[in-house]
């Protein structure tokens, strides 16, 4: 152990003086946390179906029709929850934008008899401020078509705006319940994202960092030294890891100080932490092993970090990208780093609810990782 | 210390050690000579566990496995190709490979500063490695080998573009190690190294021992006679018909090879001529190579 930290204090040194290194592990993070924040605060157009859950407690004609037009719009995808409980959770997890509920009593507000109570609730997340605003839009528009109107009027659509009877239906938004008061901003996506970056900014000055060490000869004199190969990985893996976390927190420390985000549960985000890095370090290691060269190394690092980055939704927010899009991103460890960080930065997911993500980060960097040792280890003999 | 047999060891269809076997004793200095490409340093790495053998047995500073860790730590190693960290100052490298030898406090630095001033660099200790020279670089490669003081010393090429004062300093100090009881396996290009520092030489040439003895013996059996480079006053004197002298008359310059050049000599003079000098070249270790391998080395 004793030798890992000599190695990865070694590292880390060397790290200190290399100013690229620094600005894409530590400043170019800063960047896009700061600058993505600053400029989506703004609507989303042209994007992907939202995923939304229903719920319907009207469960008459009018409800279904209304869902069947809310179903029918491209803009939301649709599913039915089969308890409010399950809905709220997907909403936590982040899945799905909202979970809406069709109160009793919304045939009646359909035909313009229900009082002044709302009918229509969307249990939502208020942070996703863009997608619920669409989703809004959305439901108020299907809501609108299945007005029973009075006969004349039914037969002058036209003339319905202008009557603008019966009103609007209300819809009610009720925040997901979570136990914190969590102040919302933009920065609450950018510095996911941007955390991710210096992720993948690590590990891309550690592959390199690899692919010197044996191009400098001093790969050599470490196997020459009693260690192990292990142990001489081990230093690497360390080393990485120390700065992928101190990444994290040098974006948490800016995030709480500077950007109104206040993290709830410590252990969550630990753990969220650690199980990215060590995600990160398994890529590295592989990557470090895609080409013999500093350059064949540099380009082909770079080139899967773009496309992880691009489907996993460290460029634009997931919910932007088209569908077939979200999908493939499901494989990337981008996709799951972020949905950590988001998770504990301020979706406030369970132990429980972060299993999921943590261990397939962790289960990619050690399988990532063996791969890695298994090719170098072929090489080096 | 250390015993080799029936080593072997290719690279794909290149076979680079061929089946060699020898032993070095306790104490001894050992150089390995050849030609570029011959396997001096691939018979380096098999020695110092960095390559496994593709056949053949090692046994070095008391283990048979120099692939294992615990036999490792015995042995230090100076590469052939520079092994140090550029963005690290000497002092840095020194002290890192010091602790990777389970090196700490006092004792490491007191290591690491005995092994700075045995390659002469204390006073550019504190210098970032990419600034440095060649020549110093190639020094600090050495104290790197040297800095957790190991019985057993693997110097590939220690003095390539070493310049000669420093390189004097060297040799020095590597007979003082020696002296004090370390086993040195040594490579060079630089016979004249090897011929002042090891007790015993191996020739090797695509990856086969072509010669193993003490120095003196290796000239003696393959370095041929004695060159005498005679140089007159004024031209040849007449010479018998049949009075036979050896070599090649060119001028003024009479050249031959000779173990007893002075009867020849004599005869000259009796026929009155002058010699404005006369050399006497010992053959070296450059001539045994050069009858053994048909190549000149680079120096
Ligand atoms: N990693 C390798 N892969 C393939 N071939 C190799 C490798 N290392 C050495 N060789 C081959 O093995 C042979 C011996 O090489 P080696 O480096 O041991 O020679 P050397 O005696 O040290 O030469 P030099 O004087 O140039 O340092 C050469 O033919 C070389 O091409
Ligand atoms: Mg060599």
């Amino acid at each position: 152990m004793r030798a890992i930290f000599t190695l990865a204090g070694k590292d880390l040194t060397l790290l200190l003086r290399d100013r690229a290194a620094l600005f894409w592990v530590f400043l170019f993070p800063v960047v896009v946390a700061v600058l993505f924040g600053t400029m989506f605060g703004g609507g989303a157009k042209g994007t992907a179906a939202l995923p939304v859950m229903a719920i319907d407690r009207d469960n008459t004609q009018a409800s279904r029709a209304f869902l069947k037009s809310l179903e029918e719009s491209p803009a939301v995808k649709l599913e039915m929850a089969k308890a409010a409980e399950d809905g709220e959770a997907a909403v936590r997890r982040g899945e799905v934008v909202a979970l809406l509920v069709l109160r009793p009593g919304l045939e009646k507000s359909l035909a313009g008899k229900g009082g002044g109570a709302a009918a229509l609730e969307l249990r939502a997340d208020p942070s996703r401020r863009a997608e619920l605003g669409m989703l809004r839009g959305l439901v108020a528009e299907a809501a609108i078509d299945n007005i029973v109107l009075p006969q004349p009027l039914e037969l002058m659509p036209s003339l319905r705006a202008a009557a603008g009877v019966p009103s609007t239906p209300r819809i009610d938004v009720v925040g997901v319940e979570s136990a914190r008061d969590r102040p919302r901003t933009a920065f609450e996506f950018s510095f996911p994202s941007g955390m991710v970056w210096g992720l993948i900014g690590s590990v891309a000055t550690f592959a390199l960092s690899m692919v010197r060490e044996r191009q400098a000869g001093t790969f050599l004199r470490l196997r020459a030294a009693p260690l192990t190969r292990a142990e001489i990985l081990g230093g690497k893996a360390m080393s990485c890891w120390l700065a992928c976390m101190a990444e994290l927190a040098l974006l948490l420390a800016l995030g709480v100080l500077f950007f109104g985000m206040r993290p709830g549960n410590p252990g969550t985000l630990a753990a969220a932490f650690a199980t990215s890095s060590v995600g990160f370090v398994g890529l590295m290691m592989l990557l470090s092993q895609l080409g013999r060269g500093e350059v064949a190394v540099a380009s082909a690092g770079w080139a899967v970090m773009l496309v992880m980055a691009m489907f996993g939704g460290a460029m634009m927010p997931y919910f932007l990208m088209p569908e077939w899009m979200q999908q493939v991103g499901q494989a990337s460890p981008v996709r799951w780093a972020i949905m950590a960080l988001e998770g504990t930065l301020w979706r406030g997911l369970s132990w429980r609810e972060l299993t999921q993500p943590c261990l397939y980060l962790v289960g990619l960097g050690v399988v990532c990782f063996a791969l890695g040792c298994a090719i170098l280890q072929r090489r080096a003999l | 210390m250390i015993h080799v047999e029936g080593l072997r060891k290719s690279f794909g269809a290149r076979v680079a050690v061929d089946n060699i076997a020898f032993d070095v004793n306790a104490g001894e200095s050992f150089g390995l000579l050849g030609p570029n490409g011959a396997g001096k340093t691939t018979t380096m790495h098999l020695l110092a566990g960095l390559l496994s053998p593709d056949g053949g047995t090692i046994e070095i500073a008391g283990g048979n496995d120099p692939t294992r860790k615990a036999v490792r730590r015995n042995i230090g190693i100076a590469p052939q190709a520079f092994a140090l960290y550029e963005d690290l100052s000497a002092e840095q490298n020194a002290l890192f490979f010091g602790r990777l030898y389970g090196l700490s406090g006092a004792k490491l630095d007191q290591h690491v500063s005995w092994a700075l001033d045995f390659v002469g660099l204390n006073e550019r200790e504190r210098d970032l490695v990419r600034t440095f020279s060649g020549g110093m670089a190639r020094r600090l490669n050495l104290a790197c080998a040297l800095v957790h003081n190991p019985p057993v010393l693997l110097l590939d090429e220690p003095m390539a573009g070493v310049d000669p004062q420093s390189r004097n300093l060297l040799l020095e100090n590597i007979r003082h190690l020696k002296a004090h009881g370390r086993t040195i396996v040594y490579s060079s290009h630089y016979l004249s190294e090897a011929e002042s520092l090891c007790d015993r030489v191996a020739i090797l040439d695509e990856g086969r021992i072509l010669a193993l003895d003490p120095v003196d013996d290796l000239v003696a059996s393959y370095g041929g006679p004695q060159q005498v480079l005679v140089e007159l006053n004024g031209p040849l004197p007449e010479l018998d018909q049949n009075e036979k002298l050896p070599g090649t008359f060119n001028g003024s310059t009479w050249n031959f090879q000779s173990e007893d050049p002075l009867p020849y000599l004599a005869r000259m003079r009796a026929r009155g001529a002058e010699f404005a000098s006369v050399r006497v070249e010992t053959p070296g270790l450059e001539a045994v190579f050069l009858t053994l391998t048909g190549r000149r080395p680079r120096d």
